[in-house]
């Protein structure tokens, strides 16, 4: 394992690349009534490719971005990630990467708790007005569900990213 | 695994946890003060994401345009006729404004929104996740936006400012769950709360007497009272009125008037003129 300078950046690029576009011509875009939350499915995908240390490191960095760039309270979404993150990354080397099935479901799984995570500790600092029944049906279940269908692309994109097919190889 | 990596792996997770935690509370602390990371954040996210709408807008047009262009010769004529025909609609609705104008001032009406000083703005990014309903904003307090300020367009009410920095602002919609405006209907003149949160995008008018006369399809406003948005700004339209439970009072579902998920330019309220 190991950080390199290059792929730190190229992650940090990607993470931020996704968080501007689904904030700006990705806003709209809704499976079931809720958008998907990619920042999640890329953390989740590093997590299940290199490990809890990276988990927690994007769970953190990814987290944090969103805290600043939208309307949550700084710390929020940052504490949710890295704990998906970290526990995701518990998985590494036991799914294959090859296999698109269990990296999904360990992501619907990881978006669930996410979530919960999220509304445990946005509602003790007051910032969800929800009951815990309703923002499952309104905002969890369904952010999981938009979450996964795109788990496989972000998944392929991030194995791309730590994993570069070499042409000209046997 | 080692003992010891085990412990080290468990402690940081419980360091990061700790931190963020504490970063939360002194933020819920701060309030609405952005603190000067997230306004240096937001200043330098701001210019990019006006820039990635900028070129989404431009690309997707010049994309429909192609696409269009077998359309356009039997538009072109279509349009010629209509241009005509606008003319002279304009004409009559130029003395229709006149005298609206005049009856305003004649029938002494409450200050509605030509009376303040409002600051145009573009909307440069959404909050993507599905908790809350907030905007980012291209103007902030460098040109005179305030936490606080009140956001319409010439519909109704989008929300109001929420956090500010010296570039851009976040404003709450008026359907963010964390919203609560003084409304009341337009005829029936129910006082009420209206919040956000009920559905996507529907509001919830929330506080209504059990006597309340509030109807569907009545136009719901702001009531003034609390001080932070002028009374008489057109909220929504009421969808259904229902009873609370246990029958202590009522509630109504609203309809934003403003369409909240494709707004691309707002006005800030400033202040009243004078």
């Amino acid at each position: 394992m190991g950080f390199s300078g290059k792929r730190l950046a190229t992650v940090a690029g990607s993470m931020i690349g996704i968080l501007l576009l689904q904030s700006t011509l990705l806003y709209n875009v809704r499976f079931f009534g809720a958008r998907p939350d990619l920042v999640l499915a890329m953390v989740g995908s590093i997590a299940l490719l290199r490990g809890w240390s990276e988990g927690l490191l994007w769970g953190v960095f990814g987290g944090l971005a969103q805290d600043f760039v939208t309307g949550s309270i700084p710390g929020s979404h940052a504490l949710a990630k890295s704990i998906i993150g970290f526990t995701l990354g518990l998985l590494e080397g036991k799914v294959f990467r090859e296999n698109a099935f269990l990296p999904s479901l360990a992501l619907f799984i990881g978006a669930l708790v996410e979530g919960i995570i999220f509304f445990l500790a946005a509602g003790v600092f007051g910032q969800i007005k929800w009951s815990f029944v309703f923002a499952l049906r309104m905002a969890i279940l369904p952010a999981a569900v938009a979450t996964t269908i795109f788990a496989p692309l972000v998944y392929r994109l991030c194995n791309r990213i730590y994993d570069p097919p070499r042409f000209g190889s046997l | 695994m080692p003992e010891q990596a085990r412990n080290r792996k468990y402690l940081l997770l419980a360091v990061a946890t700790v931190l963020l935690t504490l970063l939360m509370s002194i933020a819920a602390k701060h309030g609405e003060n952005i603190d000067s990371t997230e306004g240096f954040v937001r200043d330098v996210l701001a210019p990019v994401q006006k820039v990635v709408l900028t070129l989404t807008n431009k690309v997707g047009s010049a994309v429909q345009s192609i696409a269009e262009i077998r359309y356009l010769r039997a538009e072109n004529e279509r349009l010629k006729s209509e241009l005509a025909e606008l003319k002279a609609r304009e004409n009559v609705l130029i003395n229709v404004w006149n005298e609206n104008v005049r009856l305003r001032k004649l029938l002494d009406l409450p200050p509605e929104i030509t009376e303040f000083n409002l600051l145009a703005a573009r909307v440069v990014a959404r909050d993507p996740s599905n908790w809350y309903e907030t905007m980012s904003i291209d103007k902030g307090e460098l040109a005179g936006v305030q936490v606080g300020s009140v956001v319409v367009t010439n519909v109704g009410v989008v929300g109001r400012v929420n956090k500010v920095s010296a570039t851009s602002a976040e404003v709450l919609l008026i359907s963010d769950q964390r919203s609560a405006v003084g409304a009341m209907g337009q005829i029936s003149r129910d006082v009420g709360v209206l919040g956000g949160g009920d559905a996507y995008g529907i509001c919830r008018l929330i506080y209504l007497p059990r006597t309340a006369t509030i109807r569907t399809g009545e136009t719901v406003v702001t009531s003034g009272l609390g001080g932070v948005f002028p009374k008489g700004l057109v909220l929504g339209r009421v969808v259904e009125v229902s009873t609370e439970d246990y029958g202590l009072g009522k509630f109504a579902r609203v309809q934003p008037a403003v369409d909240l998920d494709h707004l691309e330019e707002v006005l800030v309220i400033l202040g009243p003129k004078n």
